[in-house]
């Protein structure tokens, strides 16, 4: 297993929601469940399928056929950045992208608001695909052919399901973006105080 | 004008501006945090803390990432503002150069604003390209930037120091030389967003180069083939509407490969004679493909070019 440290971007009514999803042990809840606020735990298993996945990733705004909605609205899982910083692939590609860079670019709503929420977190990953899976997340580099440097694609983005607990966030931030003064800075960063580092499941077992 | 293009393909103006604002900005914010970082390490040394030195690879990491950031910015810009995007490349190329990427070299010679060219830098990694090859004895003296191990980089040092007026003339033997016998000339190693196979960049670099008859025929050919190749792409692309229309696609519109040869190729073989072979080109294409060669046109067209 890998643990993979995240971030999410977020775009909240206000930062007392953006707190609330540490505070409240609500953590970060799949669109599906946000939309339909219970969630059934036999349909947890037919949503997480590779079909779906494949949805998700390539087609985030198609009418879901089983439900008539919006699949970005129904979807169980939760995207996350990680970045791409492997320095042979960097000069492969000569591109290098960090976390918060997309998690900014998608929390400001794609450049339409001035605020983005961040999210800091980490997510235990499966070393191959296991989409059934709940407890585990996706690596989604391989599920399309035409993105940029497919061939030296490492890393970048990764897929939670159903939620993040509240536990696994270190922290929750907030970001404004000033376009007319070009200027794009943290303004708080709230952390949580029930966070679990994901030390604890390391496997290495020290000497008394 | 290429707004007009971004339009056809269902692209805003707006989130195309912002997308480019945004890269820029946050390409600054990065460089901030690497002012801030440098600052934390001089004030740790004076004081004599215990704490080590910046880790080598947070700086790198923040580096490369602003450099990144101003790269996809020039990109977008490129579509709309010709000179912001060469300011942006500037940047970028800078940023990239101080990490050892020829990439960042042909950024800036593509940007034209490099006022003190560093010919000796060039004359170096030409030195140590030949050296890779076994064309010179390897020597002490001869230190190799680590990126420039990576075929990708070599081929960007070549079309670095082609567009380079002065550098191609004063180092025009060791070019030749080493443009003749590298085994890229028949490589398939990935080069580019499009992983075009290294060999159609060295025929392109070739060409360039020796300005023979047809040279700007064969220097359009590979170009479209490129833009037939990133047209796919685009199309592709395009069917997840959520990510391209709000422009966090991982497909660039903007080309700097394309961009950057066409514009090498008019200062090698005239603004007439590359738009001919380049307009000949594109009477063949399909309406995406044309686009983006129009795209990359434009930007190549408004450089300003020295003479060779």
């Amino acid at each position: 297993m890998i643990i993979q440290w995240c971030i999410k971007g977020l775009n909240l009514d206000d930062d007392a929601a953006a707190r609330d999803i540490v505070d409240c042990r609500g953590g970060i809840l799949c669109n599906w469940w946000r939309t339909v606020g219970r969630i059934d735990t036999a349909l947890r298993r037919e949503r997480l399928t590779s079909a779906n996945l494949n949805v998700h990733v390539n087609h985030f705004t198609v009418i879901d056929p089983s439900c008539g909605k919006p699949f970005s609205t129904m979807t169980p899982f939760i995207s996350l950045s990680a970045g791409t910083v492997e320095r042979d692939a960097a000069a492969r590609t000569n591109l290098v992208h960090r976390a918060r860079r997309t998690a900014l670019w998608f929390g400001t709503e794609f450049g339409r608001r001035s605020i983005a929420f961040l999210y800091l977190c980490w997510v235990v990953l499966a070393p191959r695909q296991a989409v059934e899976i709940e407890g585990v997340g996706e690596e989604v580099r391989d599920l399309n052919t035409y993105r940029r440097y497919s061939a030296f694609q490492t890393e970048g983005e990764v897929v939670a399901k159903i939620w993040i607990p509240d536990n696994q966030i270190r922290a929750c931030e907030k970001w404004t973006w000033d376009r007319s003064a070009h200027r794009l800075a943290l303004d708080w960063c709230h952390p949580n105080q029930r966070f679990t580092p994901p030390e604890r499941l390391s496997n290495v077992r020290e000497l008394l | 004008m290429s707004f007009r293009h971004l339009e056809a393909m269902q692209l805003e103006a707006e989130r195309v501006r912002a997308a480019a604002d945004f890269l820029d900005d946050y390409g600054r914010l990065c460089v901030h945090d690497l002012q801030q970082l440098e600052s934390r390490t001089s004030r740790t040394t004076e004081s004599g803390s215990m704490i080590g030195p910046v880790d080598d690879d947070q700086r790198w990491a923040i580096q490369a990432d602003a450099a990144s950031a101003f790269r996809e910015a020039a990109q977008w810009a490129l579509c709309f503002d010709p000179a912001r995007a060469r300011d942006l490349l500037d940047l970028a190329g800078s940023l990239f150069s101080q990490l050892g990427y020829s990439f960042g070299s042909y950024l800036r010679v593509l940007a034209n604003r490099w006022v003190d060219l560093p010919v000796r830098e060039f004359m170096r990694d030409l030195d140590g390209l030949a050296s890779l090859y076994g064309l010179r004895e390897r020597s002490a003296d001869i230190v190799i930037p680590e990126p420039l191990n990576h075929p990708q980089q070599q081929a960007y040092l070549m079309l670095a120091c082609i567009g380079s007026p002065v550098v191609a003339d004063q180092l025009s033997n060791r070019l030749g030389q080493i443009l003749e016998s590298s085994p890229h000339r028949e490589g398939v190693t990935p080069v580019g967003a499009q992983g075009t196979p290294i060999r159609r960049y060295w025929e392109i670099a070739t060409a360039l180069f020796q300005q023979q008859s047809g040279a700007a025929a064969l220097v359009a050919d590979h170009v479209a083939a490129m833009a037939r190749s990133q047209a796919e792409a685009v199309e592709l692309a395009m069917s997840n509407t959520h990510l391209w229309r709000n422009a966090a696609s991982a497909v660039d519109v903007g080309n700097i490969d394309m961009a950057g040869i066409a514009a090498i190729g008019i200062g090698r073989f005239g603004g007439e004679a590359m738009r001919g072979a380049l307009d000949e080109q594109m009477r063949l294409m399909g309406d995406r493909g044309r686009m983006l060669m129009e795209i990359a046109l434009e930007f190549a067209e408004s450089t300003p070019h020295d003479d060779y």
